[in-house]
């Protein structure tokens, strides 16, 4: 049976979900599924943990969306839900979680064998950096990063003044960028 | 100036900024060499994030599938806002009017009284009639005799008694106005919060 014209729209399934439709809701989540689990897992850092949030971000979206006015961004109302449901899995999250996800991590095939480790290293070392961040200002890293909001859209997110945004970005960068550059100074003395 | 165009490296790299700041910073990249090589290393964390894109993550099939199994009923399938009716908004106008009216009223009499206490009104003053009488000048005729209505300083302290009087009681009827805006104000903010918002940090 041919579906209406509206349901291939977001806004016609954002419609259709509001009304319980839960094959209309299941496109949803999968149209913004990925981005949603990149922010997530970055700001959890555990992949264990950032599933856990993906699945409650969506849930809690699913609870809430017969109140969203579809004049918004739906990708900026989940992505808000995700940022909150990730502080709030990692406030509640058991100790023995707290593993490092990176141990078992493979580094890239496709490069040679030495460039290969150092971007592991390199990886390894932002993501902890990331992963040490305060809260607000991973928050903000993670949006413009991998959730590639503008400024606006991170401030309308995260209901701060725009001037809070560019600072907390400049801190966090900066912060990644001392790691950056201490990891290459050791690469650096270890190769020479 | 360094300072400045140094807190602006990330705005310029993430293509936030236009017009003179836009043209401002570009001028100084040319002749700063510090902020050059940090826009650089900047440049290089932001690559270094963005390509890093592996998240070990269940399939989105798979997800879902999941997902959609635990989702809870809904006991409102779409409570959507109903729309205020313009009677509502006519509330806090009519409020006003009555504001207006009964402060307007009671000014006018405020002043046809003092004029009429001055003296100002004349001969006019008998269009006002008797004037209004205390209560507590009703109780003094009846105990001291009829007489004692005519001395002009117990006329006076009557004028003055009605004049405090009716202040107060302008001043009761702008409470009770004060409110019934206070009570509209509380129905629009439960009515309005009864929707939840859609950024809620607690969403």
């Amino acid at each position: 049976m041919a579906q209406p014209q509206t349901a291939d729209t977001e806004t016609g399934l954002i419609e259709q979900a509001q009304h319980g439709d839960r094959n209309a809701y299941g496109e949803l989540v999968r149209r913004h599924y990925q981005g949603v689990v990149l922010v997530v897992t970055r700001m959890c850092g555990d992949a264990g943990l950032a599933e856990d949030a993906a699945q409650e971000a969506f849930m809690r979206a699913w609870v809430n969306l017969p109140f969203f006015q579809p004049r918004g961004s739906l990708r900026n109302w989940i992505y808000r839900i995700a940022i909150n449901a990730a502080l709030d899995v990692l406030r509640h999250k058991p100790e023995e979680t707290l593993e490092d996800e990176q141990a078992g991590r493979m580094p890239d095939q496709g490069a040679g064998p030495e460039t290969a480790l150092i971007e592991k290293e390199q990886a390894d070392a932002l993501r902890q950096a990331v992963k040490s961040l305060p809260e607000a200002a991973r928050a903000v890293l993670v949006l413009r990063e991998f959730g590639g909001l503008s400024y606006r859209e991170i401030s309308g997110v995260l209901d701060v003044p725009i001037g809070t945004v560019m600072s907390r970005l400049n801190y966090a960068r900066n912060r990644l960028r001392e790691v950056l550059s201490s990891e290459m100074e050791i690469m650096e003395i270890n190769h020479a | 100036m360094h300072e400045e165009m140094r807190a602006l490296l990330n705005a310029y790299l993430d293509g936030e900024l236009q017009g003179r700041r836009l043209r401002e910073i570009e001028a100084h990249l040319v002749s700063c060499a510090e902020c050059k090589k940090e826009l650089g290393e900047l440049r290089l964390v932001s690559q270094k994030l963005q390509a890093d894109t592996s998240v070990e993550a269940p399939s989105a099939e798979r997800f879902i599938s999941q997902l959609t199994l635990s989702l809870p009923r809904r006991s409102q399938p779409n409570p959507q806002p109903k729309s205020i009716s313009p009677a509502w908004w006519l509330v806090p106008a009519g409020l006003l009017m009555g504001w207006v009216f009964i402060q307007t009223v009671y000014t006018l009499t405020d002043l046809v009284t003092a004029a009429n206490l001055t003296g100002l009104l004349g001969s006019a003053s008998g269009w006002l009639g008797s004037g209004q009488e205390s209560a507590w000048l009703g109780a003094a005729a009846t105990l001291f005799g009829g007489q004692i209505l005519a001395q002009p300083a117990i006329s006076l302290l009557n004028n003055v008694s009605v004049s405090v009087s009716n202040f107060f009681i302008g001043y009761i009827w702008q409470a009770v106005i004060v409110l019934l805006y206070w009570a509209w104000l509380g129905a629009w903010w439960l009515r309005h919060n009864r929707q939840p918002k859609i950024m809620e940090n607690t969403v």
